[in-house]
């Protein structure tokens, strides 16, 4: 059942409104409802978007892990990357540097906050990129390496429940708040228990389905929870897939320098 | 020559069906896959995949060694490269041919190849070598070119300084197709390769990270045996917002003192870079008109300028855009450039036969008739379609906007394969005579051709 904002009124207030044959009545209890915040049974949307962004945060830690990106096309068969990641959500950087191939080592993107830097090491050049932009040429894009920042970047227009396997989800519709997003709408599956995304939908302007993400196993780690594996489906390519997995997790500090481009040139070949 | 051309065929032919094939496992055995079988490769059922419970694990943080050593230090040397091979055929014909049947045909074969060496014994030190060569096998092969394209080793003191010693490639400019700021490596950019590799200078490099600016100097030694010469050049780039600017000089004590500033930025999927740069005289050497004379046959004097402040500047964009519901993708990169040693209006084209002339009396050298536009600008697109996924289009044009000459290239790749990429191109130069694209007359070319690229 799908569920709005506007017509969030309780069972309770409609029958009353029924039984009493006044339609002046049960406009009014439909105004006084909606106006006081909805019924207790319906969620609040922000909050668990807020939820989600803060657990993914891993505050004073710095965090790394190995990513394995595995990318699966009906055409052009395999193609699989290692990558080291590098964040410190404090301050809002990451860095992620391909570890393989060998070919390709020392390829990376560098993030202090609202700059994004692409490491080129056949011109050994830096240049301004985008966190839209896909990553490696994978279905994941550079923006899914960042920290969550849906509260910020998406505004609620729509939820209902509904299960997904064995969990109870909150399944909910948004809509970007700004244009700086790869995708101007979501539909995210949000487990009811623990605020965990379970799977998430990409649609374009004209509301086509573009890229389904899956993350059906996450890892709690001091007090941040991330996806430990991931599953992006390309809706356009039939077949067509990526599936990231993290190892070697550590919330161990890193060294200011990681996050400099003297680092990335340094490991560059 | 025809032996060798057919010979080359084999071997590509051979390579070709080794990489087409399906064998491409890419090591796969040993992950994590959530499908296993063949059977359900493009399926997913979501109900199993959330089924089974678990979803939440606690863990400890790994406490192994910290992660970044892994691009810090390494046990042996790492030998890696690169290799490609370019077969092609073409037809190259001028409008006094009166089109391609009156053209004339040619063949090649390109061949080159890289080869590195990388040992990273210690967080604080780093070596590095790399040769680079290239053959050219035509009806009269040329002499193979190889050479050192980097030897370096780097050092780190307490993390926060790092310097290079040697050869080595200098981020230097911010520009696409051209970059007057940077005023250091050796190799200038191909506009028609833009993101290939440079060679540098030999060079004591120190980098100073602080935050996110960075603070750079290099000594450069240039010369030749017996006659070397340093130069000094510091520079700066600072992060405003969404924003790095740099700032740089470039001083040696026989060349014209050059002053630089760079900009980069980005707005959504658009990145905007720009150069300026400022020199005190140029180390080109001009030509000015004066009346014919026995000094002067060709009715050119050359000059020398050192006092003129010269201004170069360049500014341009890079995008790339996404049909909303994927059906297309475009990419593209756009550049203008001034060039403050460039001659005004149809100068250099109606002179440029006498600067020719005064080039093979050694009177200039190569790099005073190269570039002689006032004007510059350079274009690309490029892109791919759903519908027609293995073929990849790309246009380029480039225009001396000063001499009214060009070149635009069209090429359409085949990209289904990873290591081989069959092509055709038509380019056409366009210009009056004398112009720097078409000095004699415009020419148009066809070209088929297969190039075989892989590194390891």
């Amino acid at each position: 059942m799908r569920i709005r904002a506007w017509d969030s009124v309780s069972t309770g207030a409609l029958r009353a409104a029924w039984l009493l044959g006044k339609a002046w009545v049960l406009a009014a209890a439909v105004l006084i409802v909606a106006a006081s915040g909805a019924s207790a049974a319906q969620p609040d949307l922000v909050a668990i978007l807020r939820a989600i962004d803060e657990q993914s945060n891993f505050g004073d830690f710095d965090f790394s892990a190995v990513l394995t990106i595995i990318t699966q096309d009906p055409e052009k068969g395999t193609e699989k990357f290692v990558v080291r990641e590098f964040r410190r959500d404090r301050e809002n950087k990451f860095l992620l540097l391909i570890q393989e191939p060998k070919a390709r080592m020392g390829e990376g993107y560098l993030m202090d906050e609202e700059n994004l830097w692409f490491y080129d090491p056949e011109s050994r050049k830096f240049s301004h990129t985008s966190l839209k932009e896909s990553f490696a040429g994978s279905d994941a894009r550079n923006e899914d390496f960042t920290q969550s920042s849906l509260a910020k970047d998406y505004r609620p227009t729509g939820y209902e429940s509904g299960s997904l396997g064995n969990f109870e989800v909150y399944i909910i519709d948004l809509e970007a708040a700004h244009n700086e997003v790869a995708d101007p709408y979501l539909r995210i599956w949000v487990s009811k228990d623990e605020n965990l995304i379970l799977k998430m939908e990409s649609y374009s302007l004209t509301k086509r389905l573009m890229r389904t993400a899956l993350f059906p196993n996450y890892v709690k780690i001091g007090s941040a929870i991330i996806p430990r594996v991931m599953v992006f489906v390309d809706e356009l390519v039939q077949g067509r897939r990526t599936q990231i997995t993290l190892s070697e997790i550590s919330l161990n500090a890193l060294p200011d320098s990681v996050f400099t481009k003297a680092f990335v040139e340094r490991a560059n070949r | 020559m025809r032996l060798k051309f057919r010979m080359l065929c084999g071997l590509l032919l051979t390579l070709a069906w080794n990489v087409a094939s399906p064998s491409t496992a890419a090591g796969l055995e040993d992950d994590i896959w959530l499908w296993a079988g063949s059977d359900d490769f493009f399926s997913m059922d979501e109900d199993a995949l959330f089924g089974s419970g678990g979803l939440l694990t606690e863990i400890e943080p790994d406490s192994g060694s910290a992660l970044e050593e892994v691009f810090l230090v390494q046990e042996g040397v790492d030998v890696g490269g690169s290799y490609s091979l370019s077969m092609g055929v073409g037809r190259m014909w001028t409008p006094e041919d009166g089109g391609p049947a009156g053209g004339n045909a040619d063949r090649r074969a390109d061949l080159s190849g890289s080869l590195f060496l990388d040992a990273r014994p210690s967080r604080e030190f780093r070596a590095f070598a790399k040769i680079k060569g290239d053959v050219r096998l035509t009806e009269s092969p040329l002499d193979p070119n190889i050479a050192l394209h980097e030897l370096f080793a780097d050092f780190t003191l307490a993390d926060k300084a790092f310097f290079r010693l040697g050869k080595q490639t200098v981020n230097w400019g911010v520009g696409y197709f051209f970059s007057p700021a940077d005023i250091i490596n050796v190799g200038r950019i191909d506009p028609e390769n833009p993101e290939a590799e440079r060679e540098g200078p030999v060079a004591l490099g120190l980098h100073l990270p602080s935050g996110r600016n960075n603070f750079y100097t290099y000594a450069i030694v240039d010369g030749i045996a017996g006659d070397y010469r340093l130069a000094l050049a510091p520079k700066v780039e600072f992060v405003f917002g969404r924003s790095e600017v740099g700032a740089g000089f470039y001083y040696r004590a026989d060349r014209a003192p050059r002053a630089m500033a760079t900009l980069s930025t980005s707005f959504g999927r658009l990145s905007l870079f720009g150069e300026a740069v400022l020199s005190k005289g140029s180390d080109k050497r001009f030509v000015r008109e004066v009346p014919v004379s026995p000094d002067n046959p060709f009715g050119l004097a050359v000059v020398t300028d050192q006092d003129t402040v010269r201004f170069h500047g360049t500014a341009g964009a890079r995008a790339a855009y996404s049909d909303p519901d994927g059906r297309f993708s475009v990419s593209a990169a756009g550049q203008y450039y001034y060039n403050g040693e460039g001659y005004d209006g149809e100068f250099s084209k109606a002179n440029r036969a006498a600067m020719l002339l005064l080039l093979g009396t050694g009177q200039l050298a190569a790099t005073d008739v190269m570039s002689t536009g006032r004007h510059y600008a350079a274009l690309s697109l490029g892109g791919t379609s759903r519908s027609f996924k293995d073929f990849a289009p790309a246009a380029f044009w480039m225009g001396n906007l000063s001499d009214g000459s060009g070149m635009v290239n069209l090429t359409l790749s085949y990209n289904r394969w990873k290591d081989i990429r069959p092509s055709i191109a038509i380019s056409r130069t366009y210009g009056g005579a004398g112009s720097e694209f078409a000095p004699l007359s415009p020419e148009t070319r066809f070209t088929v051709s297969v190039t075989i690229a892989g590194s390891w």
